[in-house]
């Protein structure tokens, strides 16, 4: 039975509403200045976490990220440069709309229909369908935890952007990071070349800081732009037609919610990719396809609302499973395996409190988005006149600090700067870096399963694709790392017909 | 041919032989059983894999790519030594941060990594001032990491 009080009292805690208002300035903040993603930034936020509770930790990360994705879509309409990837699918529209004179009711929509409203309908996709789910995963064993897990991975792959081999390469790379030190069954050093340092392995958190944090600073202060502010305008009438818009755009709002909730569970695809999934399909459906990337209501509505509803869609095969559904969430599952929990069916049952207190963070955040949002909105020309080489170096800071303070250590540090130069080079050759950090997030979960279950079966292989359930997922799997062959294999042949 | 796509193809292989070579010395497990070298092996096979499709695809693309950018107009954007006057920050504060304390050596890689990237110097120390002692008293006070003092000892 869930205590409605018990979870009310956990979250009027002076420490979590603290937690939430400092992680809602803090997304807004990130998500308004452009290069700075939200998956960095929750990187950042990372060591804070590390010394607070469970539940004021997760509210900071809930509360960021929904608050991030939101304020990415000012500078895309304001200046056409996309302040989370999350943003990009709807940037040309936003802007173009811009120059029409209206920044304000694009900002308007992004706000109260691509933010809010979307936000709380995944929320309540999470609340209806995770405990069902966890209910139904609690008859897994280790073989179907490890099918899950290769299946994670496998969908991590297919759907990364650009080439799959490059995704699967930075995949391989982070599974082999994770290798690196004590082998869990054995107790045998791997990969250590006799430093004492790297027997615990390549930390968590200095990896997440360097893969996601050095390569966005190295990039923003190669640009040219480096030494100028980043936009000066002024937005008016945000909030006047958005009530006619979404009463036209209604059906799109829903479709597309429904889209990014279902994205966002699939392990591996975040909120970039919803946007971009409910873009096309909202460009396939419209009666005004010419419209689309010249100035778009339609498409700002479709995509801005995916790219939210997403953001709670990717915390279903985080809390029932285990498995993240994006990068973000892949960092979450590490911060609960820092504070000793284990997401999986049993925290339904076992910490049912916590679980119910994190799905009422999450209304909680997005009612903050509407006041925070709101200003930021009206403050955004301020906050966009920060120049990058004021802006880069102090986040550095950050980045050196945030991966020293867990262990105390410059070796973490230095693995920070050696992870994001090999970051940075593999993204300049269009490698994608998220699986590399799933890698690493998984590949303990993965080892772990596959040798309990080897150890329980004596060696025997069957049982993994004879259970009915480690068999569909099997299947999955397969079929996941043979369908961009297949559509590979097909585009080759049209382009010879 | 892809040359980048070729030249990321060949430095994968030798990385994933390397990883198959190291996993050789590893202890066996008991018969029937996967001993310690069993997952790292199958990663390096499977790097080994991918990376001779990803080299193969880079020298059959139709359109000659190399796409570098030539050395001297590397060396002569301003862009190269803010990146490399990064790089250099993380490095100076590895050897520096025991024997000056945190606020000196944050002190001294923001105030020199802002200057390179031509903030002005008025700007540049109230920033540098604030964003040091800022950061000391949120994660030295506030959250009490350990943070090195050196020379403030």
């Amino acid at each position: 039975m869930i205590d409605a009080f018990q979870i009310l009292s956990m979250i009027l805690n002076p420490e979590v509403v603290f937690a939430i208002v400092v992680a809602a300035l803090y997304g807004l903040f990130i998500g308004t200045i452009p290069g700075l993603t939200a998956t960095m930034a929750t990187a950042l936020l990372v060591p804070f976490t590390f010394w607070l509770p469970p539940l004021p930790g997760l509210a900071m990360i809930i509360t960021m990220s929904a608050l991030a994705i939101f304020a990415g879509d000012i500078p895309a309409t304001l200046i056409r440069i996309p302040g989370t990837p999350a943003s990009a699918a709807f940037t040309q529209d936003s802007y173009e709309l811009a120059k029409q004179g209206k920044a304000g009711l694009v900002l308007g929509i992004d706000l109260i229909i691509g933010g809010f409203l979307s936000g709380l309908f995944g929320v309540l996709m999470l609340i209806l369908f995770a405990p069902p789910l966890a209910e139904f995963a609690s008859s897994f064993t280790s073989i179907e935890y490890f099918w899950l897990c290769a299946f994670g991975l496998s969908t991590a792959v297919a759907v990364s952007t650009g080439s799959p081999i490059k995704g699967a390469l930075s995949l391989l790379l982070g599974l082999f990071l994770a290798s690196i030190g004590l082998d869990e069954t054995y107790g045998f050093a791997r990969f250590t070349f006799g430093n004492v340092e790297l027997l615990g392995g390549v930390s968590f958190i200095p990896a997440m800081i360097g893969i996601f944090g050095i390569p966005e600073i190295i990039r923003q202060v190669s640009s040219e732009k480096v030494y100028e502010s980043i936009a000066e305008t002024r937005v008016k009438y945000i909030l006047r037609d958005v009530l006619s818009v979404l009463r036209k755009y209604k059906i799109n709002f829903v479709r597309s919610s429904l889209i990014g909730t279902f994205i966002g569970a699939l392990p591996g695809a975040g909120a970039d990719i919803a946007a971009w999934v409910a873009y096309g399909v909202s460009k396939q459906f419209s009666r005004e396809k010419d419209k689309f990337g010249k100035g778009s209501i339609e498409a700002i509505v479709d995509a801005g609302s995916a790219n939210n509803s997403s953001l709670a869609g990717a915390w279903i095969p985080t809390l029932v499973f285990g498995i993240p559904g994006d990068s973000i969430t892949a960092i979450v599952l590490g911060v609960l395996m820092m504070k000793g929990l284990r997401p999986g069916p049993l925290i339904f049952q076992q910490q049912s409190d916590l679980v119910y207190a994190l799905f009422t963070i999450f209304i909680l955040a997005n009612i903050i988005m509407l006041p925070f949002g709101y200003l930021t909105i009206r403050l955004s020309s301020l906050l966009l006149k920060i120049p990058r080489n004021i802006l880069m170096p102090a986040i550095l800071v950050f980045c050196i600090i945030g991966s020293y303070a867990i262990n105390n250590s410059l070796f973490d540090v230095a693995l920070m700067l050696i992870l994001g130069i090999i970051a940075y080079f593999m993204e300049q050759n269009r490698f994608p870096t998220a699986p590399m950090v799933l890698g690493i997030v998984l590949q303990p979960i993965l080892e772990r399963q596959f040798m309990m279950s080897i150890i329980k079966t004596r060696g025997e292989v069957a049982p993994f694709f004879t259970r009915p359930i480690a068999a569909a997922l099997s299947i999955l799997t397969i079929l996941a790392w043979l369908l961009p062959l297949i559509s590979y294999v097909r585009e080759k042949l049209k382009n010879k017909t | 041919m892809n040359i980048r796509d070729v030249i990321f193809g060949i430095v994968f292989i030798v990385f994933g032989a390397c990883i198959y070579y190291d996993t050789l010395d590893y202890p066996k497990a008991g018969p029937g059983l996967p001993g310690p070298d069993f997952f790292p092996r199958i990663v390096s096979i499977l790097i080994i894999i991918f990376a001779l499709v990803l080299t193969i695809k880079g020298l059959l693309e139709k359109d000659f790519k190399i796409d570098f950018p030539s050395f001297s107009n590397i060396f002569r954007s301003s862009g190269f030594y803010n990146a490399i006057s990064i790089i250099l920050g993380v490095i100076a504060y590895i050897y520096l941060v025991n024997v000056l304390g945190y606020i000196l050596t944050i002190f001294l890689i923001l105030f020199v990594t802002m200057m390179l990237m031509k903030v002005p110097i008025y700007h540049n120390i109230i920033i540098t001032l604030s964003i040091t002692f800022g950061t000391y008293f949120l994660f030295g006070i506030v959250l009490k990491i350990n943070l090195p003092m050196g020379v403030f000892r």
